[in-house]
């Protein structure tokens, strides 16, 4: 179901930007709340900026939340990173684009889920993509004992994320 | 395009991965360990637990200081800035590892076995 309506690429490239630009405000807004208390890993926010993903890969496709994606994780690097910290969001952002393509080539796969369980799928996968780019940097398999805080954490984020993409997605979108 | 309301499968998937993370948790009290290694950008050394120690480990442009005493071990002070290697605490567990991400350091206790059983799965 295409809620996309043009395929003129003036129209798509538009709406990428826009997506962008919410995907960042939402980047911004994730580093406010400290969430180090309860999760002692650095590096670890919120992301809200997956709605931003969600939404640009529904509304267009995977194609376009890979190159807001990209943006995002480019931008932010430059603004606020270092080295280690991009390689982290890249390789996180690498995971949900995998997810993601792959939910639209077998479209089976996606059918009983709501955005609730995508959003969580999303947070699984781009958590543990993190995790194993921390293990190659720092080329020990110690760091996979946060496996099971990170799944929880995965859940509560990614059902905030999904409920908020179950009432974006709701409204009767025309584009 | 998923269903816009929570569905069944949602609820399915989230207790899958909540049981997954518990059951991961469990294995992981091993048993006290006899010595444990230190890793960082210079390689690795390894230290028996029962001798009380006090060193310092400069990695990526961080110091940490690494105390071990009574068979446990852990980050007494480091520049690291955001202390996560601190607020751990003191490990002395076979499997147990302390992690300072900015320095790429990480203290692991080995396990009287073989020491490549990082993670052990029940």
């Amino acid at each position: 179901m295409k809620i996309l309506s043009s395929d003129k690429k003036v129209h798509r490239l538009a709406l990428d930007a826009a997506l962008l630009g919410l995907t960042l405000i939402l980047a911004f807004v994730e580093v406010l709340v400290p969430v180090t208390a309860w999760i002692p890993l650095p590096g670890f926010k919120l992301g809200l900026s997956n709605i931003g993903i969600l939404t640009a890969a529904y509304i267009c496709s995977p194609s376009d939340a890979a190159l807001v994606s990209l943006g995002k994780v480019v931008i932010t690097a430059l603004l606020f990173g270092n080295v280690t910290s991009f390689i982290f969001s890249a390789s996180g952002a690498a995971a949900v684009l995998i997810l993601l393509f792959l939910l639209r080539a077998l479209p089976i796969l996606e059918r009983p889920f709501g955005f609730v369980g995508i959003s969580v799928l999303c947070a699984v996968f781009h958590n543990m993509g993190q995790l194993g780019s921390a293990a190659f940097v720092m080329s020990t398999t110690a760091v996979f004992s946060y496996v099971p805080l990170l799944l929880a954490a995965s859940c509560l984020y990614g059902t905030v994320n999904g409920l908020i993409l179950n009432f974006i997605f709701q409204r009767r979108l025309k584009l | 395009m998923p269903k816009t309301r929570i569905t069944a499968a949602d609820i399915l998937l989230i207790a899958g991965i909540m049981l997954a993370a518990v059951l991961l948790i469990l294995p992981r009290d091993g048993s006290p360990g006899d010595s444990f290694t230190v890793m960082c950008e210079n390689g690795e050394t390894k230290y028996p637990l029962h001798v009380n120690n006090r060193f310092t480990v400069t990695s990526s442009g961080v110091t940490l200081t690494v105390v071990s005493e009574n068979g446990r071990v852990w980050v007494e002070s480091s520049d690291c800035g955001d202390g996560i290697c601190k607020k751990t605490g003191a490990v002395s567990k076979s499997g147990e590892a302390i992690i300072c991400l900015p320095a790429k350091v990480s203290v692991t206790v080995d396990g009287k076995e073989a020491s490549d059983e990082d993670f052990i799965v029940g």
